[in-house]
């Protein structure tokens, strides 16, 4: 018996697309795939794009820890309405998941979560560079991911031991190739606009040498790597040499980083303080290239809510981060000269391998996969406003940005979780 | 031209606005030499200090300013206040403003701050030095004390020298004497340079020698001693000797070229010791006219209803 039908729409998964309807049945898997399907429960797709749901790399979602800021239920009603039917909640800089408990913590958190929360684990104790985290007894409990949001790592030497240690599992090492220690002093790209500003910048060749040094360690140990977070045109280009040599690793980059400039920093507002830094508009538009030539793995949001205060800060003393959750795919949409195929690879299906999570998440859909979907409707002119976000935080960088495309329906494993863009939660 | 609302930069008053405030710094400087120096040009304003560093000169600079103006005044003193007991910059602002300032002099130690206060204040908004950005009133103070002494900015070379990268008077200096018509060339070592100036207008020399020779104005900033321990200069005896005013080199200068050094200076580091006076400078004439050009400041941000030329003394004002 078909419980959810979404009728109309034009399906596109790894497959390619047809124009078909999906039928979803009580157990919330995929039932029936053809046209003409009927049901209780009619979802209208009628010129939308129907596809697998998003799967998100790299979320913050400040618990424990940080409520005020960001919960599991509010970080992911944020996730659903921007299409997303999966997350990989990454350790906070100040909340290290270094410990089965830590684990387990969250895991407890699922019950409030409105979508799929994979959890990583911290590299190291505490993700303070020194110590290395338990990964065999995380990766014990399921963790498949571990990362230090922010590597502390005095010397390569503790890059490579843990990447050695880590072999052992069958896990990835997710790392962004940016240094505490570099990020100490610096606000921004380190650029013209830096310099007119007088405000202290990080050099993108930072970027593009430590892409360099975690690339080889890679190379070394064989354990797989995925690096976050790229902003530099050369480092994705550095990835996608390494990749044709053979070595295990894929990379990222995040909105923001092929849409904005470090020109917004001219109005000193925290949104636009983020990690790595708004790059140079020249960088913009080579990374776009990257995209579009196919040698980037996902798009990532690097959803990191900051407390309402955060905003009156003095630039210099803001904390980095914005949130994206809401307007990753919209910005891909807008921005980038790809195909809905594309932008959805980069979105759903190779985040969900990369994740180790491409048997329940994007891939393809077809009978008896759980129906974990999301519905596109490309047509639709919006400006985001980031008070009226389902994230506790305002923090977007998109504020009255204008975008094309937006989700209509998300459905987690058979739930319609957002309707006609609407939390049904 | 209509009045800025505000004065965080120098660009909020352009090439018309720094003309308009020297051209009126001249009747502050008839007014400060008269045997009463106070003026009731802003009788009944409120002008609030919020210095979030310390600061002597230019916080001293707005105080006599004000008061040779008749202003009301209000030291929101940072130290010793709620800032303390973790007071964000908003409640702060918010504060002072409900109990009624027409402006709010800020120094912070953060770039953009004063950008930042119009949000929380309507009150008019006048940067004493944020970060290494901008420092607008030494700036005019400058090119006030240049005209001075050289008749005009217009067409002089102006060579500036030392710590550029984390100077927020040289960043307000080469936007303020290149909108007027200055040639500017900075001397500095590469790791006090801004690390990106393709698009800055002016020459960077190397060789110290060549460039002193060129100078009508020879601005000399200040060195300060934590450069070294962050390893940006090996010491300051070798800054000194490659970037400071030794004998040899002070005789390299034109005899019409005057020196000038925001303040305050490092005896034997910009100037090295040996020299026992810096002929030509007009480093006291910049202290002076900062508090001219501050009254110029204040007057038209917030005077109304007389013009210059009728400034007269409260006691002759029948």
């Amino acid at each position: 018996m078909i419980e959810t039908v979404i009728k109309g729409g034009t399906v596109v998964d790894q497959t390619g697309n047809k124009e078909v309807d999906v039928g979803i049945g009580n157990d919330g898997n995929i039932l029936s795939i053809g046209p003409d399907l009927t049901g209780n429960n009619i979802i209208d797709a009628a010129g939308c794009v129907v596809a697998p749901g998003l799967v998100d790399l790299n979320s913050h979602f400040r618990q424990p820890g940080d409520e005020e800021t960001e919960t599991v239920e509010s970080g992911t009603r944020s996730a659903i309405l921007g299409g997303y039917t999966a997350v990989v909640a990454m350790p906070g800089i100040d909340a290290a998941v270094d410990s089965a408990a830590a684990v387990r913590e969250i895991q407890a958190l699922r019950n409030e979560a409105l979508c799929h929360v994979e959890i990583a684990g911290s590299l190291t104790a505490g993700c303070k560079g020194e110590e290395l985290a338990p990964i065999g007894e995380m990766a014990g409990l399921g963790v498949r991911f571990f990362t230090d949001p922010l590597p502390r790592f005095p010397n390569d030497l503790l890059v490579r031991r843990v990447m050695e240690y880590a072999s052992n599992f069958d896990v990835t090492i997710a790392l962004p190739p940016i240094s505490a220690l570099t990020m100490a002093q610096a606000h921004m790209h380190e650029g013209a606009v830096s310099s007119h500003l007088g405000i202290p910048g990080v050099s993108i060749e930072e970027e593009e040498l430590m892409t360099y040094r975690f690339l080889k360690m890679c190379q070394l140990t064989g354990t797989r790597m995925h690096l976050q977070q790229l902003s530099s045109p050369n480092a994705i280009e550095l990835v996608a040499a390494a990749k044709s040599e053979g070595v295990p690793v894929t990379c990222e980059v995040s909105p923001h980083h092929f849409s904005l400039t470090d020109e917004a920093v001219e109005t000193f507002q925290q949104r636009y303080k983020l990690l790595p830094p708004l790059r140079a508009k020249s960088h913009v538009e080579s990374i776009k290239e990257c995209i579009v030539k196919g040698n980037v793995d996902a798009i990532a949001t690097c959803h990191s809510p900051n407390p309402p205060h955060a905003e009156d800060l003095p630039f210099e003393e803001a904390p980095f981060g914005g949130i994206g959750l809401e307007t990753a795919l919209a910005v891909s949409l807008t921005e980038l000269d790809s195909n809905i195929e594309q932008i959805l690879s980069l979105l759903s299906w190779m985040p969900a391998d990369i994740a180790g999570i491409g048997d329940s998440h994007g891939g393809v859909l077809s009978i008896g996969r759980p129906g974990n979907i999301v519905v596109i409707d490309k047509s639709v002119i919006w400006k985001p406003v980031g008070s009226e976000m389902a994230s506790k935080s305002n923090n977007t960088p998109f504020e009255g940005y204008p975008l094309k495309g937006k989700v209509r329906h998300t459905i987690v494993n058979g739930e319609v979780v957002v309707l006609n863009g609407e939390a049904q939660r | 031209m209509s009045s800025p609302q505000h004065i965080r930069g120098i660009d909020d008053l352009g090439k018309e606005g720094i003309i308009e405030i020297l051209e009126l710094s001249d009747h502050f400087l008839e007014v400060s030499s008269r045997r009463i120096p106070k003026v009731p040009v802003l009788r009944g304003k409120t002008l609030a200090w919020l210095f979030y560093e310390d600061s002597t000169r230019t916080r001293l600079s707005f105080e006599k300013a004000a008061k040779r103006l008749s202003a009301d005044t209000m030291n929101f003193s940072v130290s010793s206040s709620s800032v303390k007991k973790g007071e964000s910059l908003r409640d702060t602002v918010e504060t002072i403003s409900a109990m009624g300032v027409d402006a709010i002099v800020v120094r912070h130690k953060s770039v953009g701050v004063p950008w930042m206060l119009p949000k929380w204040t309507d009150a008019a908004i006048i940067n004493a030095g944020d970060g290494a950005h901008e420092h607008p009133t030494q700036s005019l103070a400058d090119c006030y004390t240049i005209t001075q002494k050289l008749g005009d900015v217009s067409g002089k070379r102006i060579v500036i020298v030392g710590d550029i990268k984390h100077s927020r008077v040289a960043r307000s200096n080469i936007k303020a004497f290149t909108m007027l018509g200055a040639s500017v060339a900075l001397v500095a070592p590469p790791t006090l340079l801004p690390p990106s100036m393709a698009d800055w207008p002016v020459d960077v020399i190397g060789d110290f020698d060549t460039a002193i020779k060129e100078a009508d104005v020879l601005y000399l900033l200040r060195m300060q001693h934590e450069r070294q321990e962050e390893a940006l200069v090996p010491s300051l005896r070798e800054y000194t000797n490659q970037y400071g005013l030794t004998i040899e080199r002070s005789r390299l200068l034109q005899k019409s070229s005057i020196i000038m050094h925001p303040g305050p200076m490092n005896r034997g580091v910009e100037v090295s010791g040996e020299v026992p006076e810096i002929q030509n400078a007009v480093i006291t004439n910049q202290v002076e006219n900062g508090v001219i050009v501050r009254m110029a400041v204040l007057y038209h941000l917030l005077g109304s209803g007389v013009t210059p030329t009728e400034i007269q003394n409260e006691d002759n004002n029948d």
